[in-house]
Formats: structure tokens, sequence, C-alpha cells
């Protein structure tokens, strides 16, 4: 991942938006010359940039940045994700996260909202917790924290009760688009839950009746592949087997 | 015995330089990463990827660089004569090893230090040329996991029989006697990563096959292109962007 | 261009296995027509304006193959369908088929139906194989109508009649093999269809008529199949080739590998309608019916007139053990044939026996065939024109045997020529042994280097051609040589040793891998000798001209230069091609005389004696080593200029210059084999000679053990001091002795290295751990094969694909062995022709040596005319008389009963020759006995 400080905007690739595959040659930068940002899914090789996953070339004009936007089910780690893992460790400072990415997360008994030596959560391994990736690097440990910039705990934290399931990536990143994914809005008109969503492909599920869990749950999982027209056909269906 | 009748036809019915029937499926085990079928005529490959995940034994774990382990098994549904296959004889073991150090030279490891990529291939149907679809088998369930990779990896066999160079041979041809040259390359760097032959044929015939070889492996890694854009294409748009 | 479609197709093995194969369909066949605009016809031969195409099923080209080989039937499509079944079949039959396809003249297209994706179909529930495949045989028929438009003519032929009924209710024309075959207008043609089904029962109801006591079962009948099979697992049968007796077609032998000894199979009941060469199973008789006198007669079966012992030239080498049996045993397992596993039908020639009631011209008429091969029974033909055949040498083919048939019935294929014509009987030869004694093709010839040719500057420049053309080099060989491949020269040099250099004909380099000219020296395999003429392995330009060495003109040499020390030790050896220009092409005569001549002293002669001198020292170590030096009977004609005709016949007379040069020739064979050995261990073409076995030699022990001459047959050294020491009598005695021991011996093969352990390439006869064909390419081809290797070896050129295919070089090798014994066989058979020719108008009293007794008489061997045969002590007819004679097989004599008579084996008599001819057309030797020895 090739990044340069100054921002200038150059002539961009045209394979933004279509579908690229490894293997393929998406910019020159000989011939661009500009400072280029390159996100996941691409590498700099010589004077070119090439693809090594497969997905959809994205490009963002502020900072000049491609991605290769894929859904995986495998997660790579990202600075400013919002991520769920189960607790499997636990060590003197810091717990053991399975992130669902290539190795386990660190999470620091202190990066929890005015915990202190003497007063911090006390995690159990199997335990979910919610955190926010703060260092993500692939020569180190992901590190995590249950905090925002501003300190304040802003949703982050154990999280208990509910029910935890896997999902693609790519869907999980869907959930959490804006606007407010259909699948979400429509189930929220006729059920009250609470949601958790992890860009690594960890949702958390949580309500009063067991059966509007499940029924959330299912119905976000089948919406993966949905229009959102039929997303809402889908929603209605699912109350209505409900009654 | 006549594999090529005088009029130019193999005994399936296919000319010398075709390849047979291409088939790939993305995305069959659920639970995996990523997964894949690939059939070349009747032969048939499932291919299943775990990972990148952390390493399970500790004291394999690569500080610089990601583990890439393969598994190579026969269904004992595979062939005509059902019988049980070990994964530890001596041809799975040289499988194994062919199709990992294949695949390890595509992943872009260093991307991925301290991880463990596991790849299972297992051939559901056999007839001929399954060293060759293993390894687009695996490429695809790569290319489904996500995990970076220099390029596609593509394979496909040749041979000679009755004097004439022939791609892609079925286990009727396979069993003929001639020379069988498997070779796996990056279509797009254009550089070879695996050629096997085992047996003793002249430089200038060897050239001849090799060169179908790589040109049917071409061709396959087109055909593997395809289906991985298709099947990223269907992911993509069906979240409804 | 892939426009594929793929299903499965299942079959099912014994073992219950399922096999899925693939199966694609196409739409790039092109349907051969040269006027259709649609299809790629660069390959097109079918012209659809000039009349109608033929197709047509399994059963007729299983059936009338001959029919189709005939160059009226053209315009024809086969389909892959119909091939692939007879193949599965016949493999003989798709061998001819495939070449009739292969043959741009005849005008018969390929079409790959089963792989088309409009003419393929899948078999209908309930429908079977046969139905379904006649069924793809009218959708392709219809699919060529369609195709082609309704202008075009599409018949279908086939001699099912439910076919070509449901044929024509689908609109194709259909007709049966005898209906086209009436519309080509061709009477000949009609001999040529063989009779089967519907028709057969309504000709042999003609048979019936004449012959009444015919129609019944004669033979046993055949098991089937599957007893035979389970029969040969339990071991109650044995399998094996068939080999009838050359003498006595009455009698054969099957050599089991399961019980490891020969069955006799004796009488026509016993072989139960096998041909010679069939395989066969056969089931032993009970052991009181073994034979246990083993001697034989020379004939039986007396019901049968036609069959008894031939006089012939005598055998080179042991072939039919059969007749060599060993007596002293106790009894030899008899057996009878229980079944026949595969046939051995070929095509015969012969003539047809003369009939009293002919029938009238153009009239059907059944005719008995009698093959100029005695082993083949006779064959019952029908024809119409009889009158035309009757004295006419014919081939046959035979179609069928039943049990109510006492003969095979066959089908008249072509005519040769005028019985008793030499041309024609000639021709005979060469087509009994396969001998392909047409005309070069044109491609051949084209191979060619332009005549006149004469030496390139170019190859005077190539660094790796020698110009040995300051060289005193010359040649010797028989009189009357036209292909001189070898040539010599021998120069004695400043320290004392001699440089010998064999300069062998540079054939390789006009006979390019891959040429034409190449596949047909390959196919031909050797020049065939007759007594008046050659055919040609090489075209007459590169025989007699460009590569024949001749005197005073300069050619192109592969040679072999060794530097020999007086006493005749290589020290050096050297290969190169080079460039020659003999002094001197002599004949062995010529060369005997200046070195007998002891005025001369010319450096030519000179160089003749000091060659003389190291080759008998060469022959003398040979010697020592165990070379066996063996004896055969090779005679010799004088043929008249103009007529062809022998002038008289003698054997052939062996001079020191023969074993001169012989010499030198083996040792550059040795020398060659050598060195391709050690570059190519694994697609030498090497020659070797296996030991014979003790039970091969025991008939020659038995008559030396008669005559009191102690032979050890331990290895080839003991035996070869033993036969030196066995001096007889008189001078001939160790003569004939060594041509027995030589009839003992087995055959000498080609081989490739990579198929035999090295111990097995020894070469008995010469005694030498390795041996090949160098010296004479121009009319081996084996020698050809030897030169590439050679060169390869060099580095002067590759090694061609063929030559590097271990597989194809063992075919190549078989091939070669098989052309080498059918080019023995025809130049004996030929000299046998010439001996009946000459003693025609010479009845003559000459001397013979016995070599054999049986019961009823004794076998002789004619020295003088190389000839060998029966001479009857007994009635022949009369079988009781036997008893007047008293055989002792130990001591092999056999004696009168009134003690009047005595005779031993290798006696010497005196017999007169004539040529009789007992039954028409079909003359022969007969040897009497003249004068009576002494007891």
């Amino acid at each position: 991942m090739e990044a340069n400080d100054t921002v200038q905007t150059g002539p961009v690739s045209p394979l933004v938006l279509q579908i690229v595959a490894p293997g393929d040659i998406v910019l020159d930068l000989a011939k661009a010359g500009k400072v280029v940002r390159l996100g996941g899914g691409l590498r700099q090789d010589g004077d070119s940039v090439v693809v090594t996953r497969a997905g959809r070339l994205r490009h963002m004009q502020a900072n000049n940045k491609y991605w290769v936007e894929g859904s995986q089910k495998r997660y790579v780690p990202n600075v400013e994700d919002g991520v769920i893992g189960v607790v499997v460790d636990r060590r003197f400072e810091s717990y053991s996260l399975d992130i669902g990415a290539p190795t386990y997360a660190i999470l620091p008994i202190l990066a929890f909202e005015g915990a202190t030596r003497r007063n911090a959560p006390n995690l159990q391994p199997g335990a979910a917790v919610y955190a926010r990736v703060v260092k993500a690097h692939r020569d180190v440990q992901p590190e995590l924290s249950c905090m925002d910039v501003s300190n304040k705990s802003s949703g982050f934290g154990s999280l208990k009760n509910g029910y935890v399931f896997e999902c693609s990536t790519g869907l999980a990143r869907s959930l959490l688009s804006k606007p407010m994914c259909p699948v979400l809005e429509a189930l929220g008109k006729r059920f009250s839950y609470e949601i958790a969503v992890g860009l690594n492909g960890r949702v958390w599920v949580n309500a009063q009746e067991p059966s509007t869990i499940v029924a959330v749950s299912n119905g976000i999982l089948a919406s993966e592949f949905l229009t959102p027209a039929q997303q809402h056909i889908m929603v209605a269906k699912v109350i209505e087997r409900m009654q | 015995m006549d594999f090529i009748s005088p009029e130019g036809l193999r005994l399936d019915g296919r000319r010398p330089l075709e390849l047979r029937q291409l088939q790939a499926e993305i995305g069959v085990v659920e639970k995996a990463d990523g997964s894949a079928t690939f059939e070349m005529g009747n032969t048939k490959v499932i291919a299943v990827v775990y990972g990148p995940r952390e390493v399970q034994s500790r004291s394999q774990q690569q500080h610089d660089q990601a583990l890439v382990r393969c598994e190579y098994s026969m269904a004992s549904f595979s062939t005509g004569d059902r019988r049980r296959r070990g994964k530890g004889d001596r041809r799975a073991t040289e499988l194994s090893l062919v199709i990992r150090q294949t695949m390890e030279a595509a992943i872009l490891t260093n991307l991925l230090p301290r991880s463990q990529i596991d790849i299972f291939v297992q051939v559901l149907q056999a007839d001929g040329g399954t060293r060759a679809c293993c390894i687009n088998a695996a490429t695809l369930a790569l290319a489904d996991a996500g995990i970076p990779m220099r390029d596609i990896v593509a394979s496909c066999a040749a041979g000679y029989l009755n004097s004439t160079p022939i791609l892609d041979l079925n286990y009727l041809e396979d069993s003929g006697g001639g020379p069988d040259l498997t070779v796996a390359l990056f279509p797009k760097l254009d550089k070879v990563s695996l050629l096997q032959m085992d047996s003793k044929i002249p430089l200038d015939v060897f050239e001849k096959v090799m060169n179908l070889a790589s040109e049917g492996a071409k061709a396959v890694a087109q055909f593997i292109r395809e289906k991985l854009m298709e099947n990223t294409k269907q992911l993509v748009l069906a979240k409804g962007r | 261009m892939l426009q594929s479609k793929s299903f499965v197709k299942k079959t099912r093995h014994g073992k219950v296995l399922k096999v899925v194969r693939e199966h694609y369909l196409r739409d790039d066949i092109a349907c051969g027509t040269i006027s259709c605009t649609v299809c790629d016809n660069s390959k097109a031969c079918l012209s659809s304006s000039s009349g109608q195409i033929i197709v047509f099923d399994t059963n007729v080209a299983l059936h009338q193959i001959g029919l189709l080989e005939n160059a009226a039937v053209s315009n024809v499509v086969v389909l892959s369908l119909v091939l692939e079944e007879v193949k599965n079949k016949n493999i003989g039959v798709y061998n001819r088929l495939r070449t009739i396809c292969s043959n741009p003249s005849r005008n018969f297209f390929v079409f790959s139906n089963e792989n088309h994706r409009e003419t393929y179909i899948k078999g209908l529930a309930g429908e079977s194989p046969n139905d379904r495949n006649d069924r793809a045989i009218r959708v392709a028929s219809k699919w060529y109508h369609a195709h082609l438009g309704p202008t075009s003519k599409i018949v279908l032929v086939t001699d099912d009649a439910e076919n070509r009924r449901r044929a024509l209710a689908e609109g194709i024309v259909a007709l049966s093999v005898h209906e086209y075959v009436q519309t080509l207008g061709n009477a000949e043609l009609l001999d040529l269809i063989i009779r089967t089904g519907s028709e057969e029962a309504q000709t042999t109801g003609d048979a019936e008529d004449l012959r009444p006591s015919k129609r019944k079962v004669i033979y046993p009948e055949h098991k089937l199949m599957s007893e035979i099979t389970s029969g040969l697992h339990k071991g109650i049968y044995h399998q094996g080739k068939l080999r009838v007796n050359r003498y006595n077609g009455f009698e054969a032998t099957v050599s089991s590998e399961s019980i490891g000894e020969e069955i006799l199979i004796q009488g026509r009941m016993d072989m139960n309608r096998a041909f010679d060469g069939d395989v066969v199973a056969v089931e032993l008789l009970p052991e009181d019916q073994w034979q246990a006198n083993s001697l034989g007669k020379i004939a039986e079966d007396a019901d049968e007139d036609d069959n008894e012992e031939a006089v012939g030239l005598v055998p080179d080498v042991a072939e039919a053990v059969t007749d060599t049996v060993a007596a002293g045993r106790a009894g030899r397992p008899r057996g009878r044939v229980i079944g026949i596993i595969k046939r051995n039908w070929r095509q015969y020639c012969g003539s047809l026996d003369p009939m009293l009631n002919s029938g009238g011209a153009g009239g059907f008429v059944h005719a008995l065939f009698s093959a100029a091969d005695r082993r083949i029974p006779r064959i019952r033909i029908q024809t119409r024109q009889f009158a035309n055949l009757v004295n006419k040498r014919i081939i046959v083919a035979v179609d069928a045997w039943d049990r109510t048939m006492r003969y095979p019935a066959g089908h008249y294929v072509s005519t040769i020529g005028d019985i008793g014509d030499r041309d024609t009987e000639s021709e005979v030869i060469l087509l009994e042994n396969d001998v392909n004694n047409k005309p070069f093709s044109k491609q051949v010839l084209d191979c060619l280097p332009p005549l006149p040719w004469s030496l390139a500057a170019e190859e005077l420049q190539n660094p790796n051609r020698r110009d040995l053309r300051h060289i005193r080099v010359f040649s010797v060989d028989p009189p009357g040589c036209r292909d001189i491949d070898d040539a010599l020269h021998c120069t004695l040099r400043p320290d004392g040793n001699y440089e010998v250099g064999v300069h062998i004909a540079d054939v390789t380099n006009f006979v390019l891998p891959d040429t034409p000219l190449d596949e047909e020296a390959s196919k031909r395999g050797t020049s065939v000798y007759l007594v008046e003429r050659r055919i040609d392995m090489l075209p007459k330009p590169l025989t007699e001209d460009i590569c024949s060495l001749r005197a005073d003109v300069e050619r192109l040499t592969f040679s072999v230069i060794w530097e020999m020390t007086p006493e005749a030790e290589i020290l050096s050896t050297q290969f190169t091609k080079a460039i020659i220009k003999s002094c001197a092409a002599m004949s062995y005569a010529e060369a005997q005389a200046r070195m007998d001549d002891s005025r001369l002293s010319d450096p030519l002669t000179v160089d003749l004696r000091n060659m003389n001198r190291l080759a008998k020292i060469m022959r003398k170590r040979r010697i020592d080593r165990g070379a066996l030096t063996l004896a055969s009977p090779e005679v010799k004609f004088e043929i008249d200029s103009e007529t062809h005709d022998p002038l008289d016949v003698g054997m052939y007379q062996i001079r020191e210059a023969n074993q001169m040069i012989e010499e030198f020739m083996l040792a550059a064979n040795v020398s060659v084999a050598e060195k391709i050995f050690g570059h190519f261990s694994q697609f030498s073409m090497l020659r070797r000679h296996p030991v014979p076995t003790p039970k091969m030699l025991e008939p020659l022990l038995l008559t030396a053990a008669a005559v009191a001459v102690d032979l050890d047959i331990s290895s080839s050294k003991a035996l070869a001091d033993s036969l030196d020491r066995a001096v007889g009598g008189d001078p001939y005695f160790n003569k004939l002795i060594r041509i027995l021991a030589t009839r003992c011996m087995t055959q000498a093969l080609y081989f490739s290295s990579g198929d035999l352990p090295p111990p097995e390439f020894h070469h008995y006869g010469l005694a030498s751990p390795i041996y090949t064909h160098f010296t004479s390419p121009i009319r081996r081809y084996a020698d050809v094969v030897v030169h590439r290797l050679l060169a390869a070896a060099l580095g002067l050129i590759k090694l061609p694909a063929g030559l590097r295919d271990k597989a194809l070089l063992t075919t190549v090798a078989d091939n070669l062995n098989y052309r080498h014994r059918n080019a023995q066989m025809a130049s004996r058979a030929s000299v046998e022709l010439h001996t009946l020719i000459f003693f025609k108008n010479r009845p003559t009293d000459t001397e013979a040596r016995i070599v054999r007794i049986k019961s009823n008489g004794l076998i002789v061997f004619v020295p003088k005319f190389g000839i060998e045969g029966p001479v009857y002590l007994t009635g022949k007819k009369d079988t009781k008389d036997e008893s007047d004679w008293i055989v002792d097989e130990q001591s092999q004599t056999t004696v009168s009963r009134d003690g009047k008579y005595r005779y031993k084996v290798l006696d010497k008599l005196v017999i007169h020759i004539e040529v009789v001819e007992p039954q028409p057309n079909r003359p022969k030797l007969q040897l009497t006995l003249v004068e009576q020895p002494n007891a």
C-alpha cells in the first residue's frame, strides 16, 4: 500500500467501478505521474498497479485513493473499522480477541471508558466485544479499543446477552451503509431490537423475545443478494410467518 | 493404438488442439472462506480454502510470510473401480506438494505474515489431467477467499501421441504411454510456475508440446477469469448498488 | 471452433465397471463432396454430380471387402460407425478398408457420423445396439440426401432386408449387394460377392442336389467361446497356434504354453476345420491314443489322394520342428481341436481343379480350388466364369466353413495369369510370401535426386565427409552384380601396420527419414532375389547407379576404417562419411584368380593378398572363439539370357575370396554394433541369433549317433569342434553333417536393444556378443536404420523421431524379420520352381544321401541340386505293406523283411529324378530308387 502526502488529482483509471480480477493492471504509475494512494486489493509492481483480489475497483476522488471492494468471508483489519471480537485469552495487560482476521487482535485492559488498573471490566473467554480497530499493520497484531477518539465508549464495549452470527464482510458493510440498509429499516418498523454490526462479518442482535432475534438474524442473512424492493418483500414475509 | 483417426478426430471427438469442456462453480462450500469446483470434461475437482487464519501450531509460524498448506485427496468413488485411497500415499503427497508450491508462488504471502492458509483439494471424478484441474480449482477457491494473489494461476496438460501433440489428455489418452506434460502459468505476467513431465522426449517435440500446453493454460486462464468476474459481479451487483 | 456438446456413454466390462467417456459432437465435419459449398472441402473426394453416392453397412464391409477393394466401386461414403464396428470385429478387414480409404484414386470418404451433431443418434429404450447402428446409418444417408439437395443420389447398400425395408419407408434408396453389383454391369464382379444368410441357404440347396451325401454333418461342433475360456482356465483345454505340417496337410501341431509340449493333431476330423496359423483351443485325447511311433509315415490318410510328401528344397534352418520329432519317447500328446479362437484366413493363390461337367458358359458352377500352399485344404467356390478360370492361377478368399461342408467355402478374388507360365508362377510365389512387387509410386520416385547424378561440389566442401578418392578402393561381388554396396581398401602404413577400410554405399544420404521413399523401403524391408529377377527395396536409379559403388566413378560412402597390426589386431576404429572412387569391381572368381596368379604383383593384387592374409587370421580367431562353420546347400542356376529358362543347376561354389569379403563385413558389422550400442543403449537395431534348444538339436544328435559320430552341443565352441572332428568315409560326409546341423539352428533375428537384456544379444552362429547389419543398405532396410543410428552416434545428424521411439523401433524390427523370412521363402520357392522347370525335359539319375528314415520310405537329399524329397520303398498306396520293412529307430536303419536290402541314414544311393503330373496343374518332382546299394 503506497501512500504519499500531497493530494493531487490525475487521470483516473478507466477500470473504476469495473469488476477486476487478480493480475489485472489498473493503472500505469509512470503515466499517472501523480500522487496515488492504494487501498486493499491492490499492489504496486514496478510502475504498474496490479489487482490482487477479485472485486470492484473503487476510487475516491478526494485523496486519489484506489481500492478493490470485494466480498470476502475473511476479514482484513483496517483502522477505524468497528468489529465484533470474541475473547480467546486474557493476559496481564490485554485480552486476545478473535476478530476473524489472520491473527488474533489485542484489546488492552485499559482501553475502556474510565477504566483504571483497579477498575477494569472483567471479560471471560467467550465474551463478545464490540470494538474499534486502532492499529492495523501487517507486521504487528491488530490493536482494538472500546473507546472512540474522544475516549468515550460511544457504544463500544462488551456485548451482553443477544446472539452473534457470521456473515460475509460485504453484507456487513452494506448493513452499515447510509442511507440505512432497507432490511434493517423494514425490520425496525415491526420489531424493536438492538444490533451491532462488525465490519469483520459478525453481527450481534438482541431483543426482548428470542423469536425476534431469530427473525431479525434470518432476515439479515437472507437479504445479502436481494435488491431493496426484494428485501422489503422478504421482510414482509418473515413478519407474516411470525404471526 | 490409434488415438487420432485419419480424419483428425480423437477418441472422444475432439481435434488434437482442443480442450475439453470447462465448467466451474465458485463458493460451493458455505462454511469455508473460499471454495470452488472445477471441471475439465469428466475430471471434476473441488477445492476449499480456509484462511488466512491464526497458525495452528506455533512452531510453524513464520514471522515474515504466511504458511501455505495443501492437502490433496481422491474420493473413493472418483474412478471406475471403487477403492479407498489414503491421502498419505506417495502420489497424494507428491501432488499436495506440487499444488502447494504452485499456489504459494501465486499468493502474496508476505502480506499475510504469521498466518496460515489451508487448501484442501479433492478429486471427485478422475478422467485424466487431475493435476491441472486441481490447480485451476485451487486458484478459484483462493480468489473466492479473497487471498491476495500476484495473478491467476491456470494449468493445462498436453501430450504427444501418434506423433502429434495433443492438448488436455483424458484418461484413455493419458494411459496411452506417451509423455504427459503439465504446465501452470501466470497468464498476465506470462511466467511459468509449474512444469512437470516424467518421460523422455526429444527436445524439439518437447518444445511443441510445451507450447501447446501453455496455449491451453492461457485459454483456461481466460475461462477462469471470466468465471471469477461473473461471480464477483453477481456478488457486488446483488447488493443493489 | 469448439462447438461441442457433452454427454456420457456407459459401457460395462467384465468386472462390472462403469466407464464414462465424453463424446463431443461437432459442427465442423465436412461432407466430403467436391461441389459442396457449405463444408470445408479441402479433403473432399466425392462427386455428387457424377452419379450415386454409396453408403454401406458394417456387414457389407465385413463380408464383401473384396468387392469394395475392386476399383469399380467408387464414390463411397464410409461411416465412422461402420469403421468402428469393423475394427472391433475384424482388424484385418479394418486395415484393408482403411487402405482403400487412404487411396485418393478410389474416392472413398470417411464421414465421422458419430461425431457430427446432426447425424449422431442416441439409442432408444428397448432398441438393440444393432438396430441403433442400422438407424444411425439410415440417419446419415438421409442427412447426405438433405445436405446435398434433392438432385443427389444416395444409395444405401445393405444385405439386411429389414434395414432395406425401413430405409425405403424413410425415403432412402436401398439396395442389396447383389442388386448394387448388377447396376455396375460387370459380370466378373458378381463372382466377388460372398453369399451369406438367406442366399447361402438357397445355393447350398443346389449343392445338395448334386451331392446329397454331403449334407450330413461332417465335423464335430466347435465349443462355445465361453466354454472354451472357462476350459482354458481350468486347464482342460489348451490354447495355441496351429501349425500344419508342410509335407502332410493332415497332420498339425499346436504348441501350447500350458502343457509345454507340442500337441499333435492328426486327421481332418481332429483338426476340425482349423487352418494353418489359426489360434485354436485343443482338448487332449486319452493317453492310450497318443502316438507311440514318432517316426510317422511320409504321407498318410489314404482316402485323400492329393496329399503326399513333396520334393522340395532343403530347409535352411529349423522352421518346422514339427516334423523333426525325436524318437525314443513313450508317446506324444495327441489332441483334437474343439474351437477356433482366432482365424488366420487370408487370400490364397492356387488353381481350380478341372471338372468333367463344367456347365455352360456363364452358368453358375461350383468348383474346387487347390491352393499352392499345401497346408491349405481345398476351397469350394462358385463362379460364372469357370471356363475362363480353369487354367489360370487365381486368388481366392475363404468365407466360411460350416459343420456340413466338407471343404471351406470361398469366393474368387482375382486372376494372376496362365498356369505354367513362369511369370505367373513367380507372381504366385511373391503373392504367397506377401512380397510387394508393384512399381514404385510417383511420390516415391519424386524423392530421388535428379538424374544423371554426379558428385556435387558442396559435398567436397562438407567437413564431415572425408575425401578418399586417392585411395585404392576396390569391390568384390558375385558375377553380374549391379547393386554393389560394399568396397574395400587395404594399404600398408609406414609403421608396418595396415589401414583397412570397408566402404558402404551412403544410402541414407539419399533416403531421408519420413519421406515416401523411406516409408516404402521400410515396408518392403529387403530386396527379394528370385532366380530370374530381383525385387528391389529401393528404386533402380539408386540401387544400380547412384548408390552402386561401381568402378571409376565418384561415390558417397559411409566407411569403417581400422588400423590393424599384421596379426590382424584392431588398434583403432574410425567411422566416417567419405567419397571414394573405386578402381576395380571384380567378381569373386576374378579376385581369386588374381590372388592365385603368382606372376602378378601389381598393387591391387598385393592389396588383395594382404587382405586375404588378414582375413584368414581373423577367421581363425573367430572359429577359435566358437563360431560355427555351417553349410547350406545353395544352388546356382545358369539362366538362358533369352528365354530365362534354367540351363544348368549346381551347388554354389565358395572361394577364399568370398570368405575374405565376408570376414571384413562381419568385422565392420561388429564394430558398428558396438559403436551404436554404446551411444543408444535403448534403441539400437541389432541382430541376434538365439542358442538352439537341446530339443531342436535332437534330430541331429539322433542321426549323428546312428552313424557313430559324437557331437557335443554344450556350447557353440564345443559343437564347432565336434563338427570339425566328424569326418566320415567320404569328403562330403562332413558337409552333410554340417547341413543337418544348420537345419537345427534358429533364425537370426533383428531386434531393438531396449527390448532385451544384453546377454540375450549373443549371436550364436558367429559367437559374437553383439552384432548388427551395416554393410548392405541398398538391399536391407535394417542397414539403413543402422546407418542413421551410426550417423547420429557420430553427431552428423539428429536421430530421426522414428528411431527414438522404442515401440516403433520394435515394430520396425518385427516387420524386418517378417520380410526377411518371406524373402527367403520366396527365394527358395523360386529355386524350387526353376528346379521343376529344369527337370521337366531332363529326367536325371544322380547320387543322393539318406537323411531320414520313415516307416514306408526314405527322405533323401540330392547334393548336386540341393533338393530333398521322399523315396518310397513300399507301394505307396498300399499301406499294409509296411511290414515288408523293419525300421530300427535307434540306429536309423531300415531293413527289408527278406534281409536283402538295408538302408542306413547318411548312406549313399542313386536315384532317378523326373517331373510327373499326377494331378493336372500340379507338376512335381518324383524321386525313385535306381540302384540298390549293398546291404
